[in-house]
């Protein structure tokens, strides 16, 4: 590729960097400054504080619960979902996939209502998010099982009963890609503000955004933070090495949407089917069909729809352009490593992935300290600022979506173009973009999910009087009638269903064309 | 004695084969000669009951395995073994797991596991390799291990779809000269699928040639 045209990539992900990575950096410099002096005084302090180490323990020991418990489930119903022939699969699927789109903190508003004060500290923390996090191991194993290799099955199919052949060859080959995503739960779960600290829970990621907002000790909370940073690198290395060992050529192959590898439950069929069903009925159906129930009148929607119209209209439009300016860089990233355009292009997907899985607060807090001055308080006092967060935060989930599908197109395809003397925007335009056609749309589509229930990084980030409808909900729940609230959670749940349907029946339009 | 009745495949709306019958005898080397698309793949699969099949029966000395859309015997009771045309070699198993694997899970010990290896090895000329990994070996040296890990269960027939098609001249004319030389020790039924002439002719007691599809 030629000079200009690879500066054009160069100049976007250098963007990326400079307004994200860097804010992290400068983040973690400041913690060691105090007074202008370097002092390592604050780690001392945080090291040396009883309290904070009670803190960091009771984070990592909910943190490690709610990955064991979503791991575990998610790899037996990925399994039970796309392996078997269980009844209303792709009814349960499409539920169990419901929590994820949700903000978390509606979940643990309708749980909280139902079983009153004492669902509130550990456990509730616990079950709430093992409601909302049980998608992410649970879809990536139905993916992997749609893309891997039938014929390593099939070669233990002539001599194992199927119960051996996911022993010792299915669950082998997938469990290291299940132990980056466990990994992201993990992050998640420790990073986690809203839920926790809406169920009443002290965890270290409350305790530096109190010092943050409550007491303005900023250095505090900044070293608390490079701390967790550090955790989550140190981690993603872990990850990185545990899985260079575990990479196999030839396991994984295109993603199919038949599956013609289906296990016979036999006399388990019912019993799982109606265990399965009534899982997820209490589990993701419950919680909603109460919201439901609690603002079962015309008048509260009215009045929260009057409540709320501007957030919502705003939601829309920071969703749109949000998920636009996500998709587009997630495309840039992902060609830019694929192609392989400069020498340590590689980085990115650990850097995107490493800001995803930062705490949203954190991230925030990093933001903040970067764009809080005289030259760029165009971007902090507008909503620009929420915009650039958004792609910051969440552009690891199309930069992934757009390495899996880049993956599947053969450079020598655009070689060919070039050969005929078509520039790149016409390689793009001609061969890459419809070829890629399925990944933007699913790429905007899924991004446009995550943003219209963002909570944590928009309520550090949003000026005075332009907020989302997922803020509004979450401070109108301090002092707002619980109907109100109710009908607020079900008005963001249609929203957030509209574009999930239109994903479903893109994959349903795949499948059927595929026959 | 495998007999075929009648078979017929249809695949996303088009008839792979129909009213397909064939006589195996014990012992025999039938080699499936056939084009790309035929659908030899798909009956070798239906043989080894990874596959139905839309009307028609399958049976092995006369017990029913697959009639008309049902697998009545599930593939690891059939004691059929097959290699596949990409090997399908295990990655994460080293080249003794692959191979001892199916003696593992049937409860074999580990003694007699390591005997058994060590001769089947020698017998495919892999001795010293057990502790590889399989993705670091040569063609011709997984070409190998699939077959000791498809003999050391001793099947009563082997099915063989293509399996020397990716290896240079040289190497696939040693090898068929290995299989043929095994297949006389073992005494197996040998069902082989290839779209070469010459290999064909070498390998075969009897060959069959399947047409194209129809639409």
């Amino acid at each position: 590729m030629r000079m200009p045209q690879k500066s054009i990539f160069a100049f976007f992900i250098g963007i990326y960097l400079l307004v994200g990575f860097v804010p992290v950096l400068i983040m973690g410099v400041e913690s060691f400054f105090q007074g202008g002096h370097f002092s390592l005084a604050l780690y001392s302090e945080i090291f040396h504080s009883v309290k904070k180490l009670q803190l960091f323990f009771q984070t990592l020991l909910l943190a490690l619960s709610v990955t064991f418990l979503t791991s575990f489930f998610g790899i037996v119903f990925g399994l039970l979902l796309e392996r078997t022939n269980l009844l209303l699969k792709g009814a349960l699927l499409a539920l169990f996939t419901l929590p994820l789109l949700l903000p978390p903190y509606i979940v643990a508003l309708a749980w909280s209502h139902l079983f009153g004060e004492w669902f509130f500290g550990f456990w509730g923390v616990v079950f709430v998010e093992f409601s909302i996090y049980l998608p992410i191991p649970l879809l990536t194993t139905v993916i992997l099982l749609k893309m891997i290799n039938p014929k390593l099955e099939d070669a233990a199919r002539l001599f194992l009963p199927w119960s051996k052949v996911l022993r010792y060859i299915t669950l082998p080959l997938i469990v290291p890609s299940v132990f980056l995503v466990s990994l992201l739960v993990f992050l998640l779960s420790f990073g986690n503000y809203s839920v926790v600290n809406f169920l009443r829970f002290n965890t270290i990621i409350v305790e530096s955004f109190v010092e943050y907002s409550a007491f303005y000790n900023y250095s505090a909370s900044y070293a608390l933070s490079f701390l967790f940073i550090v955790f989550v690198i140190i981690l993603l290395i872990v990850e990185k090495f545990y899985n260079a060992k575990k990479k196999y050529q030839g396991v994984f192959e295109h993603f199919r949407l038949q599956n013609t590898h289906l296990i016979d439950l036999k006399i388990y069929k019912i019993p799982l089917s109606f265990g399965m069903i009534f899982f997820v009925l209490f589990t993701v159906v419950l919680p909603i069909a109460l919201l439901i129930v609690e603002s079962s009148s015309l008048h509260t929607y009215v009045e929260a729809f009057h409540l709320a119209k501007a957030s919502m209209l705003r939601t829309l439009l920071y969703a749109a352009l949000g998920g636009l300016s996500i998709t587009l860089f997630g495309f840039v990233s992902a060609y830019a490593i694929e192609r392989k355009l400069f020498r340590f292009v590689w980085a990115m997907d650990g850097i995107t992935l490493f800001l995803f899985a930062m705490p949203s607060t954190l991230l925030g807090m990093a933001l903040v300290l970067f764009f809080n001055h005289s030259w760029s308080n165009f971007i902090y006092a507008s909503s620009l600022i929420i915009i650039i967060s958004y792609t910051i935060k969440y552009s690891a989930i199309s930069n992934r979506i757009f390495l899996a599908n880049m993956q599947q197109i053969s450079p020598s395809m655009e070689e060919a173009t070039e050969m005929l003397g078509l520039s790149m925007f016409q390689r793009i335009g001609y061969i890459t973009l419809p070829l890629l056609s399925g990944a933007f749309i699913f790429s905007y589509l899924l991004s446009f999910i995550f943003l219209l229930r963002d909570t944590d990084i928009t309520m550090l980030l949003y000026s005075a009087g332009y907020d989302t409808l997922a803020i509004r909900t979450f401070t109108l729940m301090a002092n707002s009638p619980l109907d109100i609230i109710a009908a607020l959670s079900v008005m963001m749940i249609c929203m957030v269903s509209l574009p999930f349907a239109l994903i479903y029946l893109y994959f349903v339009r795949r499948k059927n064309d595929s026959y | 004695m495998i007999r075929i009745e009648n078979l017929s495949k249809i695949y996303n709306n088009e008839k792979i084969f129909e009213n397909f019958s064939l006589i195996i005898e014990r012992g025999e080397r039938i080699v499936l000669f056939a084009k790309s698309g035929s659908g030899k793949t798909t009956l070798l699969r239906m043989i080894a009951g990874l596959e139905a099949c839309a009307a028609g029966r399958i049976l092995l000395d006369d017990v029913l395995l697959t009639e008309e859309k049902k697998i009545i015997v599930p593939p690891e009771q059939r004691g059929i073994g097959m290699v596949f045309q990409d090997l399908a070699l295990w990655p994460h198993l080293r080249v003794g797991e692959n191979i001892t694997l199916a003696l593992k899970v049937k409860g074999m010990r580990a003694k007699e596991r390591q005997l058994a290896l060590e001769m089947m090895l020698q017998k495919v000329g892999l001795e010293g390799f057990a502790d590889k990994k399989v993705y670091e070996l040569s063609g011709g040296e997984q070409q190998r291990v699939a077959l000791a890990r498809t003999l050391i269960v001793k099947p009563k027939i082997i099915l063989m779809d293509e399996p020397l098609s990716s290896l240079d001249r040289e190497l696939a004319l040693m090898l068929r000269a290995e299989i043929l030389q095994l297949q006389q020790e073992y005494g197996f039924t040998l069902l082989y699928v290839t779209h070469n002439k010459e290999e064909a002719e070498f390998l075969a007691t009897r060959i069959i040639e399947l047409k194209g599809r129809e639409k």
